[in-house]
């Protein structure tokens, strides 16, 4: 088999929605990026995205349960805006969502 | 988005039913927000001969609904003052987490709905205060109820009664090792036919390292004085989260559940539920459960024993 014959198969088998998670803090009303410990450590959290199967296993948990209570805030423009409007809450996306 | 669980129940070994499916869609706009979720619960088959004979025999494949469980605008103004305009759960603990991928026990407490009603067609109010605090605030009214004719042929029944009230009031507060949440709730269901009631209820919520406690407790008059009767009901679930594998959570839940209804006659409907069983949970979106489940009728008879086994997933 050629190799240029092994492209598309390495596409196929490649994960299609591969991105990083970043986690955001409104820290005194400016808001900043934080890493997963201090998100976790967070006491108010807007949970989103609970499809992203990047998400670790215990945000992901946590995400289910807010969705099926239907406190999720998935569009971009309204988490970016909760997030503004609630000190001390923090939130999660990929890195090509503009929540900060 | 559309979550659908998928369950199944195997009851003395012998019954296998398709027990809910529920689609939920999920839409927001700025500082609005639009659900809807639409339910298949033990729903008879679309197929069924319609012979009449389900809920008035208890043909298990014929008793159930399939319904808008939720269905309402929500305007997000502050976190501290949030509306809901249409059809939702009345916001009770079991209530607002009856999902089979939430709750520990397969079983449902048999308080659930029936002290406080199962859902609010009207207005909700509801937000965080200062100190933990959190409130609800409801009124509407009932759904419209069904007869269904020898035939099959459903009428619905424009039977709506007047305005109900409702309240919450949820205190929360998180600890190094974990949370509570205790709530108190009361309501006012008003009703020209069988008679008004204003159930009361108390809530706990804790979370201590591994340990979970769910406990719940309502009770109210019934509304027609002819009965003399008050309808109360209790539980509580304990359960302790053992790490199996990377992902995986492995939950031993015991569940003591009580009921009594003192207007009926001679407590035929008080019984006692006592559930022993396993959660396992293989990944956030999966749970399996096992489940040992014990009634005693009033007089402390054994009126039934059974094992269950679900099976429940989350599709996203």
């Amino acid at each position: 088999m050629k190799k240029s014959h092994l492209l598309p198969l390495l596409l196929l088998a490649a994960p299609l929605s591969a991105h990083a998670i970043s986690y955001y803090k409104n820290d005194g009303g400016k808001v900043t990026k934080i890493d997963q410990a201090a998100f976790e450590a967070c006491d108010s959290v807007i949970y989103r995205n609970v499809a992203d199967n990047e998400l670790p296993p215990a945000i992901k948990r946590k995400a289910m349960g807010a969705a099926l209570r239907a406190e999720t805030v998935n569009d971009t423009a309204s988490a970016s805006k909760t997030l503004k409007a609630q000190a001390g809450s923090c939130t999660y996306g990929t890195d090509a969502e503009k929540l900060d | 988005m559309g979550p659908v669980f998928f369950c199944n129940d195997l009851l003395h070994w012998i019954s296998i039913g398709l027990v809910q499916i529920s689609f939920l869609f999920q839409h927001d706009y700025e500082m609005f927000r639009f659900i809807a979720e639409v339910e298949y619960a033990h729903a008879p088959a679309i197929e069924d001969a319609g012979e009449g004979n389900g809920a008035m025999t208890g043909a298990p494949d014929e008793v159930g609904e399939i319904a808008v469980e939720r269905a309402y605008a929500e305007a997000k103004f502050d976190k501290a003052f949030n509306l809901k305009l249409g059809k939702d759960l009345t916001p009770t603990l079991w209530q607002l987490n009856h999902y089979p991928n939430l709750v520990m026990p397969y079983t449902e407490p048999q308080m659930v709905k029936n002290v406080f009603k199962g859902r609010n067609i009207g207005l909700l109010a509801h937000g965080k205060l200062g100190g933990g605090l959190r409130y609800h605030a409801w009124t509407g009214n009932s759904e419209a109820s069904y007869t269904q004719g020898a035939g099959g042929q459903i009428t619905i029944v424009d039977d709506k009664q007047p305005l109900s009230l409702g309240g919450k009031i949820t205190w929360e507060s998180n600890f190094s090792n974990g949370s509570v949440a205790v709530a108190a709730l009361a309501a006012r269901y008003n009703d020209a036919t069988s008679g008004s009631t204003s159930p009361l209820g108390l809530e706990m919520n804790l979370t201590f390292e591994r340990f979970l406690v769910w406990a719940e407790y309502a009770s109210t008059k019934k509304g027609d004085p002819a009965l003399d009767g008050k309808v109360s009901g209790f539980y509580t679930v304990v359960s302790y989260a053992f790490d199996v594998g990377s992902q995986g959570q492995l939950s031993p839940f015991f569940m003591v559940d009580t009921f009594k209804d003192t207007s009926s006659a001679v407590d035929a409907q008080a019984s006692n539920r006592y559930a022993l069983g396993l959660n396992y949970k293989p990944v956030a979106t999966a749970a399996a459960k096992l489940e040992y489940l014990r009634t005693l009728a009033a007089n402390g008879n054994a009126e039934s024993t059974g094992l269950s086994m679900s099976l429940a997933y989350f599709f996203n």
